[in-house]
């Protein structure tokens, strides 16, 4: 095999599109946190372990560290940085300010996704569907307490 | 009037949290910055017999590699300074494997990583040792040439053979703790450039001054030529105090003269991090039928790993918290801590307390079978008080809440009617397990200052500088809701500068859960002096003695004739006129005496944190699986400058308590990655009542001590408590996993 | 990762085309939750990635009365979960879903991909060797049905060969009376189970044993069936002291690894204790159904 090619991919992230010039074994995660300057989407262990890579698909969270850029074409992506419309708080975002569920903040973007996806499907989820939802987010610093607190305190 | 002490006011960093929008360590980059990647040794000991990098030099994309003869300053760094004994590139010998030995700079990662490939070292294996025993065994290999021992450590206080002679019960037992891993959920990383003459390193870090310094030594240069600036740092929990990335970015921008960028793997910092020392605890605790103590000897065997790093911190710590909160008048402990060839340990979230208090606590829950009296009883029996004498000859005068913290969860206890009984599922039990804590605040009888700086500004605003690091912990919040009561300034009015050596200046580590207790006093100190500022200025102004001028209420008044006054922000204007800045500067240093190298007497700590937690725990018999059921911990914290964020540190200590008791192992060689290494997740949680205890600490920042390491501290050990009182098994060895449980069973079941 | 080739084929055919001009220098990739960490960490290097996750020609889940289940290799775990259809006739394969891996990885990692990279803690396949499944593999010149026990070859290793395709599970009719439970232990939510046990138990109208089938992962290179202690129960009443001879047979027809998580000693040990739970809520579910 010759030398690996770089492939023109197309993705839609928080409702833009952008035409990367990227090669096929870069994952989603490396290409948005590289390529498109999104940060927001952490690296905190790349194996798909811990949940700071997890972003949007469709709606639906999905590891952004296990998946290549080339498979989330024709996608609608959302990463952290599409929640929040022109300065305004997502009111997921507003509750985990208030409920006091950020600390350290590495785990929040994962987390706030995760919570959002959550609502999205089940509006009214009880204190265990919460933690359910949330278990593939690890956090080290709050011990989830205010994590579920303030996913409760958006469903209403 | 501004009332933020004693509020749950938001944190301040929330925002740019919530919204994603703040730069950790990995997300620090500069257009063209080139990778770095450190070469690491796969021998746990070995000599270097040479180094060649001359394929790897080919590598299209490589730029420069690094060994140790281009390290131009003293090519050993470490945290504490009579021990500064790692290299920063391995130049003689590795001593564990992960041990660098040289470093490579590309255009890109995958360049780097090749050029690792590439990079051939010459290594004459040499023996291992794995057993901090077998390393103080003469005539084993040294590891360092100074010998096997790190250091060691010994309280001596009364007579401990006339302490066991007058006790009517002796209990003897042995305890283990394994390695254990920070975890912070983000990994080292930070970049490097050369500007105004300087080298910049922007990394996450818990000590941005100490990176500076250590960082300028390795490279031979005057601290003023180094600026470290903190980044968003995504925890910490100790594992982020010893230099990772900063020491090599420095080498890197030192030599090129271009930005440099290095971002550790999940698994490098698993392998080249720090650790938790694992400590082998041997306790022979004595008491009266009536449960009062009367002996305690203990010895302590550490195994520090490759390198010293924290190790004299965590065995001091250790020797001096071996009693637990308890009076004893007979006090033996001797701890010695040793090099092997395994990962090196050095501070992680407690110092050494976790441990010791995994063991004290069992020996006081073993008093308490053995006596036929109620656990809580035996510590409230024991329990220090005002006028009580430590182990290292301390009277403690002031702000002993650990008998409340019992009581307090005694309450609890009693009011959920929690004990001993059957589980729902067949073959499941329910127990209830007690643990307490004392934490010293603070490094361990030897110097630690703070300092901090407060300027106002002519617009009625002002600005809190300070290196104190944030982490996760909230001291930013805390700092700027300490200096807003005190300035009479509402807190969006300050503006905080801070963790930038080039602006602030050494506030200390974010370690020893210190930076409440002393930053928060420096910051107390530099508005005191600001306020003597303001009176001076005053009194040139308004022609009065500064000894008649008192600061209230945003002016300056004349006691003699309340009349005379001027408003502060207009003295400020005057003063910037005459290109005066009004800027108050602070420093604290709690006051200890440094402890006697033979007995340990002294005054480690100026003030000390107290907590006491009851769990419920329900151990299934079949599986060995322990769950959580519920937790009640009661922390003194002197004052809860915040306590909404107080109870999320004790809810993240039960989290991590958890971790500790039941599922966190670091094994070496095994343990690679986060699959190979459980940590609680939201589904492991117990219902969890924090409860905030103040007995206020008349030398703390409105009353304030600490609280981050504490919370972790009581949970394991009301765990393993917990455990035994649902099946009648000791888990003596941590974490108490599936294996050690089922263990315990069957070994019961056949006796 | 190690470089290689993207292609994404547009039709089963063309994917089984560009299978046989690759075989062993191409690997398939569907969900690639295991294959990316498998990858990344060195493990393989295909030159050839061959991406089969658009075919819409194997996402599917259909059902009659006749053949029973059909799933499509390339249907995500989550849409398995969700489904009316199985919840309503298979549910024990929607249990399994709901605490497979985490919810990330289910929205995007397929049922198909997790029987074919052969995990041996893997949660898919105990349930459906609990229910004599079968999956049909393709290759150019056609299709093979295999059972769901022969599929497995040793760790990581299936009969799935260089040129070939999982395309369907099949799962059969399942009789009435009958009565499916799949339990696992894990030490954390969302981690690889360290063993598995799925039972079914089909009931005679005496309310004795006709059929039983114990799947077992986590205990051996492959997942299996505890065959002897399945037939223990053939014939008889299921009685709780029969349930716990059987699970100690069972137990003891396991081979386990000993590894970073737990000695041999203690697998085999635990998986007695699943085969048992699964066994009695199994029992309790067959017994509901015969009323």
């Amino acid at each position: 095999m010759k030398g690996m090619k770089k492939e023109l991919i197309t993705l839609r992230v928080n409702n833009e599109d952008y035409e990367i010039f990227t090669y096929p074994n870069k994952t989603l995660l490396e290409v948005l946190r590289e390529d498109l300057m999104l940060t927001g989407t952490k690296e905190g262990c790349s194996e798909g372990a811990c949940g700071t890579c997890t972003v949007l698909m469709d709606g639906k969270p999905i590891r952004s560290c296990l998946m290549l850029a080339v498979e989330a074409q024709g996608k609608d992506i959302t990463t952290i940085e599409g929640l929040s419309e022109d300065d305004e708080l997502h009111p997921i975002q507003k509750n985990f300010i208030e409920q006091g569920a950020i600390q350290c903040g590495f785990c929040t973007p994962g987390m706030i996704l995760t919570a959002k996806a959550l609502l999205d499907e089940n509006p009214r989820p009880t204190e265990d569907d919460i933690k359910v939802a949330i278990s593939g987010n690890v956090c080290r610093c709050t011990g989830y307490a205010k994590i579920v607190k303030a996913i409760k305190e958006s469903s209403k | 009037m501004v009332d933020f002490v004693g509020k749950d006011i938001l944190r301040v960093d929330a925002f740019d949290k919530a919204l994603g929008s703040i730069l950790y360590g990995p997300d620090q980059n500069i257009e063209g910055a080139l990778w770095l990647l450190a070469k690491r040794s796969p021998y746990p000991h070995a000599r270097i017999l040479s180094i060649d990098t001359s394929q790897a030099e080919t590598i299209d994309g490589v730029v420069r590699i690094f060994t140790a003869a281009d390290i131009p300053g003293e090519n050993s760094f470490g945290i504490i300074p009579v021990t500064k004994d790692q290299t920063l590139l391995a130049k003689d010998k590795v001593r564990y494997i992960g041990d660098a030995v040289a470093l490579v700079a590309a255009y890109d990662l995958k360049s780097a990583k090749e050029a690792v490939d590439k990079i051939k070292v010459n290594y004459e294996e040499l023996p291992a040792i794995y057993d901090p025993e077998e390393s103080l065994k003469k005539g084993r290999i040294l590891i360092h040439e100074k010998g096997n021992l790190l250091c060691s450590s010994r309280i001596i206080k009364g007579d401990i053979e006339k302490g066991f002679s007058n006790a009517d019960i002796i209990i003897e037992r042995e305890y283990r703790t394994s390695r254990l891993e920070h975890l912070s959920l983000e990994p080292e990383g930070g970049i490097g450039y050369f500007e105004d003459g300087r080298i910049v390193i922007i990394a996450s870090t818990q000590n941005p001054h100490y990176d500076r310094d250590d960082v300028a030594r390795l490279l031979g240069l005057s601290p003023d030529k180094v600026r470290v600036i903190q980044c968003g740092t995504g925890g910490g929990f100790g594992g982020k105090l010893d230099i990772s990335v900063q020491g090599f970015i420095g080498l890197a921008v030192y030599h090129l003269k271009r930005a440099v960028r290095m971002v550790y793997s999940r698994e490098e910092s698993f392998l080249t991090t720090a650790k938790r020392h694992p400590l082998i605890m041997r306790y022979k605790t004595g008491a009266k039928k009536d449960g009062k103590l009367t002996a305690v000897k203990v010895d302590i065997i550490g195994d520090t790993g490759a390198y010293a790093s924290y190790g004299l911190a965590v065995i001091m710590r250790a020797t001096v918290h071996a009693t637990g909160p308890y009076e004893v008048e007979n006090v033996y402990v001797d701890g010695k801590m040793a090099y092997t060839n395994l990962p090196w340990c050095g501070a992680m979230r407690g110092f050494g307390v976790p441990q010791i208090a995994f063991a004290h606590e069992s020996q006081m829950d073993i008093l308490a079978h053995e006596l036929n009296i109620d656990p809580i009883d035996i510590r409230l029996i024991n329990a220090f008080k005002k006028g009580s004498v430590t182990a290292t000859g301390q009277r403690l005068d002031h702000s002993v809440g650990i008998k409340e913290s019992l009581y307090k969860i005694k309450e609890i206890r009693d009011k959920y009617s929690w004990s001993k009984k059957k589980g729902e599922r067949l073959g499941t039990y329910i127990g209830v397990g007690v643990g307490s804590m004392w934490y010293g605040i603070g490094n361990t009888g030897v110097p630690n200052p703070s300092t901090a700086q407060v300027e106002l500004l002519p617009d009625g605003s002002a600005i809190l500088y300070t290196g104190a690091a944030e982490i996760g912990q909230g001291s930013d919040t805390i700092l700027l809701q300490i200096a807003s009561q005190r300035l009479g300034i509402a807190i969006d009015r300050i503006k905080l500068v801070r963790g930038d050596t080039l602006y602030t200046t050494n506030a200390g580590a974010t370690s020893a859960s210190r930076q409440t207790y002393i930053s928060g006093n420096a910051v107390m100190d530099s508005i005191d002096h600001l306020e003597d500022i303001l009176k001076a200025e005053a009194s040139e102004q308004m022609d009065l003695p500064s000894s008649e001028l008192i600061v209230k209420d945003g002016k300056i008044f004349s006691i003699k004739d309340s009349s005379k006054s001027i408003d502060i922000f207009e003295l400020v204007k005057i003063c910037n006129k005459n290109k005066v800045r009004v800027i108050g500067e602070g420093r604290f240093d709690p006051p200890t005496i440094k402890l006697d190298p033979e007995t340990g007497q002294g005054v480690p700590y100026a003030t000390y944190a107290f907590a006491s937690q009851v769990s419920r725990v329900e151990v299934d018999t079949f599986t060995g699986f322990i769950k959580v059921l519920n937790s009640a911990s009661a922390h003194d914290v002197g004052k809860a400058i915040n306590p909404k964020m107080v109870k999320g540190q004790i809810t993240s200590g039960v989290a991590m308590g958890i971790g500790m008791a039941l599922m966190e192992e670091f094994v070496p060689n095994k343990t690679k990655s986060l699959k190979d290494y459980y940590i609680p997740t939201s589904m492991d949680m117990p219902e969890i009542i924090p409860i905030i205890v103040e007995d206020k600490e008349p030398t703390g920042p409105f009353g304030a001590k600490g609280v981050g390491e504490p919370a972790l501290i009581p949970t394991a050990p009301a765990i393993i408590n917990g455990i035994y009182d649902a099946v009648g098994v000791r888990i003596t060895h941590l974490p108490a996993n599936l294996e050690r449980v089922i263990g315990e069973l069957l070994k019961k079941e056949g006796a | 990762m190690r470089d290689f080739e993207y292609i994404a084929p547009k039709t089963v055919k063309e994917t089984l085309d560009v299978l046989d001009e690759y075989q062993e220098d191409c690997k398939i990739i569907a969900g690639g939750q295991s294959l990316l960490n498998i990858l990344k960490q060195g493990l393989m290097a295909p030159e050839y990635i061959i991406d089969i996750k658009n075919l819409e020609e194997l996402n599917y889940i259909k059902f009659d009365e006749k053949d029973g289940l059909k799933i499509g290799a390339t249907t995500t775990h989550r849409s398995v979960e969700f489904s009316d259809t199985i919840k309503e006739h298979y549910n024990v394969l929607s249990e399994m879903e709901r605490h497979l891996a985490t919810v990330q990885i289910r929205n995007w990692g397929t049922i198909g991909g997790n029987l074919c990279i052969a995990d041996p803690t893997g949660d898919v396949a105990p349930p459906l060797l609990a229910m004599d499944a079968t999956v049909i593999i393709a290759n150019k010149d056609g299709e093979r049905e295999v059972t769901v026990l022969d599929f497995g070859v040793d760790y990581y290793e299936t009969v799935v060969g260089p040129n070939e395709l999982l395309t369907e599970i099949r799962v059969p009719v399942i009789p009435s009376n009958t009565g499916i439970a799949y339990l696992k232990y894990r030490i954390v939510e969302g981690d690889a189970p360290i063993v598995g046990a799925a039972v079914a138990f089909t009931l005679n109208e005496k309310g004795a044993c006709k059929k039983a089938r114990i799947g077992m992962g986590g205990v051996a290179p492959i997942p299996i069936r505890a065959e002897k202690a399945e037939k223990m129960f053939e014939g008889e009443k299921i009685t709780d002291t029969l349930i716990e001879e059987a699970a100690k047979v069972a137990s003891e027809e396991t081979t386990p690894i000993p590894d970073i998580v737990a000695s041999a000693e203690y697998k085999k040990r635990v998986i007695g204790v699943y085969v048992k739970r699964a066994a009695k809520l199994a029992l309790t579910r067959a017994e509901k159904a015969a009323n």
